[in-house]
């Protein structure tokens, strides 16, 4: 069982559709070379996949002012970690469940970079405009 | 009703309490707790009759939470909130005594459907 770049689109804009009532629009472009919070959850088990959600600074702090319901300049970057955890903790979770199986969901790890590294090829990629940012959400094999 | 949210995600705390609102659940009061740990000192001091928690949580997951209740003998209406689903972790949550289990990414309408014949 694998997930393609479509379903990983698909599932992606029903997390932030169903539960930050935000419609993101798929975008060519690749992540920029900026600092890049990024947001992993792995699946370890009969799967073993690592699904990682890359935001640029607009777009973290975009879903963060959205899930806090807050002006985007008043959002803390401890909220904005959390945010973005936690939208990489819902893929996760619905990658989980599509791939089946016994497997486990890690808690969200975070990390910030200075630029996406596709050190192993993903095997989908979904990537969105995001209030002038670019969130990417990647599903590896780990 | 007090309903006591446990999630060790302050966003995600913040968008169930928001959505409990929403599916019109307004007079209910709702507490708060970042762990396992925690909620069982919230469901001590302030006796909530429903309890929504998340599954995957550090320190003490939410599974053991419900199984720490019950084996105190706490028999409080407790239904997870959660990323994870499957037949597994439904089979292991009804086990232990969950009465349901609502799946991220979730709507008010779907809080209002499992939650109503509980909170009527």
């Amino acid at each position: 069982m694998n997930i393609n770049s479509e379903q990983l689109a698909e599932l992606t804009r029903n997390v932030c559709q169903a539960m930050l009532g935000l419609d993101i629009t798929p975008s060519p472009s690749p992540a920029s070379s900026e600092t890049q919070l990024t947001s992993k959850v792995c699946i370890s088990g009969q799967w073993n996949r690592t699904i990682e959600v890359v935001a640029s600074p607009e777009a973290a702090r975009c879903l963060a002012a959205t899930m806090f319901c807050m002006d985007p300049s008043e959002v803390a970057a401890s909220e904005i970690e959390d945010a973005v955890s936690e939208v990489a903790n819902m893929i996760g979770g619905n990658v989980k469940g599509i791939l089946g199986g016994d497997c486990e969901l890690s808690l969200p790890s975070i990390e910030s970079q200075s630029s996406v590294t596709l050190e192993t090829e993903p095997i989908a990629k979904a990537t969105f405009d995001l209030d002038n940012g670019v969130l990417q959400v990647l599903l590896k094999h780990s | 009703m007090k309903i006591l949210v446990v999630d060790d995600s302050k966003a995600m705390r913040m968008i169930v309490i928001r959505t409990l609102k929403q599916a019109g659940f307004d007079d209910c009061v709702t507490l708060e707790a970042s762990s396992g740990v925690e909620a069982l000192e919230v469901i001590a001091k302030e006796r909530p009759g429903l309890i929504l928690s998340d599954w995957n949580m550090p320190e003490m997951k939410g599974i053991d939470l419900l199984k720490k209740l019950r084996a105190d003998g706490n028999e409080t209406p407790f239904g997870f909130i959660t990323s994870e689903s499957g037949e597994d972790i439904a089979h292991v949550a009804t086990e232990a005594g969950a009465m349901f289990i609502v799946t991220k990414p979730f709507t008010a309408q779907k809080f209002g459907d499992v939650l109503s014949p509980i909170l009527a």
